[in-house]
C-alpha cells in the first residue's frame, strides 16, 4: 500500500470541514425537532384514531417505511418543482428529515400512548379531571415516557440519514468531504477526521437522550 | 398531452431497477455468511475475540453506511484493488450488512435456553457440532422474523450505490430527467420518481408484513 499519511494537509481542510459539520448538526438538529413535533400529533391522531386521518397516517407511515430515504429526498428536491412547489436544497433536505423521521415517530408515540393503562385515565377523570387534563397531565407524560427510547434511536438514525444530501447538492458533512477527497485524495485523513466527527454528533445525540430518559424514569417510591 | 417519453425511461428504469435487486441479493449472501459467522463467534466466550467483533459491529453500524460505500470505493484502488462500483457497493454494503447480521444471530444464538447446550453436551456432541447441529438451526428459525425486515431495508439501501456511480434505479431516474429536460424541456421528475417508488413499496412492503406475521407466530 503506497499510502503515505499527510496530516498538515488537514489543516488547510478543517475549516472547510468544521462548516460542513456544523451544517449538518444544524440540518439534523432541524429534522429532528420537526419529526418530534409531527411524530407527536400523528400518533396522537393515530391513537385517538381520527377518522380519516388515521388511516392516512397508517398509509404514510408503511409508505415512507418501505421506500428508500434517498429517494424521498431526491423526490422534494427534484419532483416537487414539477407539481410546482421549488425548495431550496436545504430546505428540502429538513423538510426531508423531517417526514421521514415522522412516520417513524408517529409509529413510536402510537405505540407509546397505546401503551398506557387504560386505568389511568379513568383513575384520573374519577379524580375529577377533565378530559384535556387527563391527556396532558396523564397521557402525553407517560406516553412520551414509554416511546423516549424509541424517539432516540428514531433521532439518531435521522443523523446518519442526513448524510445523504449530497444527492441534493447540499454541502453536508459528507458532500463536503467527498469533493475534497476528489480534489486531494487524501482520503485516509479526511474519512478519519469526518468518522471521528459522525460519531461524536451520534454519541452526543444518544446521550441526550438516555439523559432525558433517565431524567423523566419513573421514581421508585 | 405526450406520452412517448415514457416507453424509454420505463425500460431504462426497469433494467437498472434489476442491479438494484441484483446488489441486494448477492450481498445478502455475503452478509448471511459473514454475519452469522461474526454472531456464532460473539457468543463464544473468549474475549479478545468478542472485542474486535464488537467493535466491528459497533463502528459499520455506527457509522452512516454511505460512509462505508465512500470509504471502500476510495479506499481500494488505494489499496492497489482496482474494482468496479458495483463491486465497490457490494462490498461497502456487506460491512454494513455482516454487523447487522451479527447482531441478529448473536441475539437468536443466546435466545436458545442453556438447557439445549447441556443436552447437546449430554449426547456426547462436541462444541463444534453442537452448534451445527443444535443451536444453529434453532438459532436460524429466531433469525427469520428480523432477516426479512433486514432484506427489505437492504433492498431500500442498494440506492446508495447511485451515490458511487453504479446506474441503479434512482440514478437512472436522474438520467432521464436530465435528458428530457434538455430534450424536451420538461423533467417529468414527479411522476419518475413516484414510479421508482412504487417499485420499492411493491418489494418492501409484502416483506415487511411478511417479516411482522413471522414475528407474531414466533411468540405464540
Amino acid at each position: 500500500m503506497a499510502y503515505s499519511f499527510d496530516w498538515l494537509f488537514l489543516w488547510d481542510s478543517l475549516p472547510s470541514m468544521f462548516a460542513a459539520w456544523g451544517r449538518t448538526v444544524l440540518i439534523s438538529i432541524i429534522g429532528i425537532a420537526g419529526a418530534l413535533v409531527l411524530g407527536f400529533l400523528g400518533g396522537w391522531a393515530r391513537h385517538k384514531d381520527v377518522p380519516r386521518l388515521s388511516g392516512l397516517l397508517a398509509a404514510y407511515v408503511e409508505i415512507i417505511r418501505n421506500i428508500p430515504h434517498l429517494l424521498i429526498i431526491m423526490f422534494l428536491y427534484f419532483g416537487l418543482p414539477d407539481m410546482g412547489l421549488s425548495l431550496t436544497s436545504f430546505m428540502s433536505a429538513c423538510l426531508a428529515l423531517s417526514l421521514i423521521g415522522a412516520a417513524y415517530n408517529i409509529e413510536a408515540m402510537r405505540a407509546g400512548f397505546a401503551a398506557v393503562p387504560a386505568n389511568y385515565v379513568r383513575a384520573s377523570r374519577a379524580l375529577g379531571m377533565t378530559a384535556r387534563q387527563a391527556f396532558t397531565s396523564v397521557i402525553v407524560p407517560n406516553g412520551v415516557r414509554i416511546a423516549l427510547p424509541s424517539l432516540g434511536n428514531n433521532s439518531v438514525g435521522l443523523i446518519k440519514t442526513s448524510s445523504l444530501m449530497m444527492a441534493i447538492g447540499y454541502p453536508d458533512l459528507m458532500a463536503t468531504v467527498v469533493s475534497e477527497v476528489s480534489l486531494t485524495f487524501r482520503v485516509a485523513e479526511l474519512f478519519l477526521v469526518m468518522g471521528v466527527m459522525y460519531l461524536i454528533t451520534i454519541s452526543i445525540a444518544s446521550q441526550l437522550f438516555a439523559q432525558a430518559e433517565r431524567r423523566l424514569a419513573f421514581q421508585a417510591a | 398531452m405526450d406520452h412517448a417519453w415514457i416507453a424509454p425511461v420505463a425500460s431504462f428504469m426497469v433494467d437498472s431497477f434489476w442491479i438494484n435487486i441484483a446488489l441486494a441479493l448477492l450481498t445478502l449472501c455475503t452478509s448471511l455468511l459473514l454475519g452469522i459467522l461474526l454472531g456464532t463467534l460473539s457468543t463464544l466466550k473468549m474475549a479478545p475475540v468478542q472485542l474486535a467483533i464488537r467493535a466491528y459491529v459497533d463502528l459499520w453500524r455506527g457509522l452512516p453506511t454511505i460512509f462505508t460505500l465512500f470509504l471502500v470505493f476510495f479506499l481500494l484502488p488505494l489499496m492497489g484493488i482496482h474494482v468496479n462500483a458495483f463491486v465497490a457497493a457490494a462490498v461497502g454494503l456487506t460491512l454494513w450488512g455482516s454487523a447487522n447480521i451479527s447482531e441478529i444471530a448473536r441475539g437468536a444464538i443466546q435466545s436458545i435456553p442453556a438447557t439445549q447446550h447441556r443436552a447437546a453436551s449430554a449426547l456426547g456432541l462436541n462444541n463444534r457440532q453442537k452448534f451445527i447441529w443444535v443451536i444453529i438451526p434453532q438459532a436460524m428459525r429466531r433469525m427469520l422474523p428480523p432477516l426479512v425486515s433486514f432484506l427489505a431495508h437492504l433492498i431500500q439501501n442498494s440506492t446508495l450505490a447511485g451515490l458511487i456511480g453504479v446506474t441503479e434505479i434512482l440514478a437512472a431516474g436522474k438520467y432521464s430527467i436530465g435528458r428530457l429536460t434538455i430534450e424536451q424541456g420538461q423533467p417529468h421528475a414527479a411522476a419518475i420518481y413516484a414510479a421508482a417508488g412504487f417499485a420499492f413499496f411493491l418489494i418492501c412492503f409484502p416483506l415487511s408484513r411478511w417479516a411482522m406475521r413471522l414475528e407474531k407466530k414466533l411468540v405464540v
